[in-house]
């Protein structure tokens, strides 16, 4: 009886937590001024402002901007569309030619080898590359 | 509680805690925190600023920006003392509300015309010479987290905003100035403060008080102890009212000075109120008062102990002898509850030297004075244990008076001194009898008291202090039913 109890106060205690604060900040997307976009890693990371704008993710290696090239910032809970993802070396995103997210393998081999036959759009650290697979 | 249960309820907490990010802003010592679901777009500008929420940065001033997991509290101010250093963390709401300057651990908040909102202070840490200043318009809160500062050269907190001050103590917080500097107090506040809190604040007033209030202060919980001053341990405007918690302070000054403001609008102007807790002072300087006011002193309830030490002196500006008394209302004293102890044993010194009239109806009082006559010249202060310059009566509680053996009265009065219920001894080498009432009395001469010794006059008993003894002195009893 006590554990229910305990158990409703847990779940009465995470219910009413500010829904904001249970949508993570998992993201930090930046934008250019043409639009394009980079979604990084946000816990632990730096960016630092003196020397240009240079970005540091916990993992990952730095990425340096002009701070003129930069339109806005801003935090999401998930990576935005339009983007490449950076922060973990290996990682890759996989597109189909419809532009439809497929998944994120850690690399490039778990890629191939858990999609179907026919036409994949590889994105890893910022290149994408065009993959037919047999 | 199972482990089970424990578990999963710290999980839930964490899986809060976890998602708690925010986007810190450095400019040197001085950080601004916006929470990260609730910053929205931060906006590039002209190549070289960036907008956040209200605010606009210039890039040049930024060092760093960082995302912290830890998520300020909207409202808050953070100040971390650490050494010869400080570090600001301003939520990033209330960023355009305030200015913050640091300077080593020395740090200012200004609050802006602006800002209309309460701000909340977080101050921890310590700091060998910092110190904290705040400014503003409006109400604010403070929350001493663990706070231990010395200021060599100025206060150790200073508080100039004139408004409501809420002041939360938790931990132990401890502060201390500097004897060179010409501050007023190691702890300043310009407006009315009340201490809030189940933790301790420990100060030194180095230069002249330890703290000062220039509107009124309530002690709501927590112990304040002055370990040190110069003048007096608290110098309070308007009014002290005790409700819970515990004052202590040891000094050369003035235990406890409250005085009046100037505003005639001012509710309660000049007193003393005590609904509980515990007052203890213990004052060693020449003519020095225990608890000084301007006003009334209203006792009725909780412990207070007052001892002092003192010599009188003869002021040749004021033309006048200046003695020592546990208690000095400016105003009338009125006892109806508690258990109050004071204290006297310097030449002339007081149990209570009120200038208006004296009332008890309740409570447990007991008094004692030990010093000499202080002669100059054809003026002399006696060491009375209750003495007024209005009325003094008594209809209720028990009083228990020992006056000294050097001409000492229990009660003294050139006005009336009625008895009309309660229980009273008074001891004393001098005549002290009610002039009216409608309770009986007896008087005995020739009694030999001492120290620590049980005595016992019609019913009336009482242990006598372990400071007092007397050869030849009066008694005056008086209890219901004589």
């Amino acid at each position: 009886m006590k554990h229910r109890i305990l158990l409703s106060v847990a779940v009465g205690l995470y219910s009413i937590m500010p829904v904001q604060a249970q949508h993570a900040a998992s993201y930090l997307t930046l934008e250019r001024t043409d639009g394009t976009q980079t979604s990084f890693e946000a816990a632990g990371l730096t960016i630092r402002v003196q020397d240009g704008f240079v970005v540091r993710p916990a993992t990952g290696l730095p990425v340096s901007y002009a701070p003129s090239e930069l339109k806005r910032m801003f935090f999401s809970s998930a990576p935005t569309a339009i983007r490449e993802v950076e922060g973990k070396e290996s990682a890759v995103e996989v597109w189909t030619a419809e532009g439809r997210l497929q998944g994120i393998y850690p690399t490039i081999e778990a890629a191939k080898a858990a999609l179907k036959p026919g036409l994949w759009f590889f994105k890893s650290r910022g290149v994408t590359t065009k993959y037919f697979l047999p | 509680m199972t482990q089970r249960s424990i578990s999963l309820m710290a999980a839930c907490l964490l899986a809060a805690s976890v998602h708690a990010q925010s986007m810190n802003v450095r400019m040197g010592s001085v950080v601004h925190s916006y929470s990260a679901t609730e910053v929205g777009d931060m906006v590039f500008e002209q190549g070289n600023k960036l907008r956040i929420g209200g605010s606009v940065y210039d890039l040049k001033d930024v060092q760093s920006l960082e995302v912290s997991p830890e998520n300020l509290p909207a409202g808050t101010v953070h100040v971390r003392y650490n050494g010869a250093q400080a570090e600001v963390y301003v939520a990033g709401d209330v960023a355009g509300a305030v200015r913050v300057q640091v300077n080593g651990a020395h740090v200012a908040v200004l609050g802006q015309p602006e800002a209309k909102q309460t701000l909340r202070f977080l101050l921890e840490g310590s700091a060998p010479d910092g110190s904290f200043y705040m400014d503003g318009d409006e109400q604010a809160e403070f929350v001493f987290n663990g706070l231990t500062l010395h200021c060599m050269d100025s206060a150790a907190v200073n508080i100039e905003d004139g408004k409501k001050l809420t002041v939360q103590l938790n931990g132990t917080n401890s502060l201390s100035d500097g004897a060179q500097g010409s501050q007023k107090a190691c702890f300043y506040a310009n407006g009315h403060v009340v201490l809030t809190g189940t933790g301790c604040m420990e100060l030194q007033g180095n230069a002249r008080h330890a703290y000062f209030s220039d509107e009124y202060t309530v002690l709501d919980g927590p112990a304040l102890t002055v370990r040190h001053a110069v003048a007096d341990g608290m110098h309070v405007n308007q009014y002290l009212h005790v409700l819970r918690g515990s004052i202590d302070i040891t000094g050369m000054g003035d235990g406890i000075d409250v005085g009046r403001t100037k505003d005639s609008t001012d509710t309660q102007n000049g007193m003393l109120l005590v609904d509980g807790g515990t007052i203890r002072i213990v004052s060693s300087g020449q003519t020095a008062k225990g608890i000084k006011t301007d006003g009334d002193m209203l006792l009725r309830d909780g412990v207070l102990q007052v001892a002092v030490a003192g010599d009188a002196y003869y002021d040749a500006a004021a033309a006048d002898i200046s003695s020592a008394a546990a208690l000095k209302p400016g105003g009338l004293l009125s006892v109806s509850g508690g258990r109050i102890d004071l204290k006297a044993t310097g030449s002339g010194g007081k149990g209570v030297n009120a200038d208006g009239a004296v009332t008890i109806s309740g409570g447990v009082m007991q008094v004692v004075t030990t010093g000499s006559v202080f002669v100059h010249g054809t003026e002399d202060a006696k060491p009375q244990g209750v003495k007024s310059d209005a009325d003094i009566t008594v209809s209720g509680g028990e009083v228990y008076v020992f006056a000294s053996p050097d001409e000492g009265k229990a009660f003294s009065t050139d006005y009336r001194f009625e008895v009309n219920g309660g229980k009273l001894l008074g001891v004393g080498n001098k005549k002290s009898e009610p002039t009216g009432g409608s309770q009986a009395y007896r008087s005995y001469t020739g009694q030999i008291i001492r120290a620590g010794s049980a005595i016992s006059y019609d019913g009336v008993s009482c242990t006598v202090p372990a400071e007092y003894n007397m050869a030849s002195g009066r008694v005056m009893v008086s209890a219901p039913g004589l």
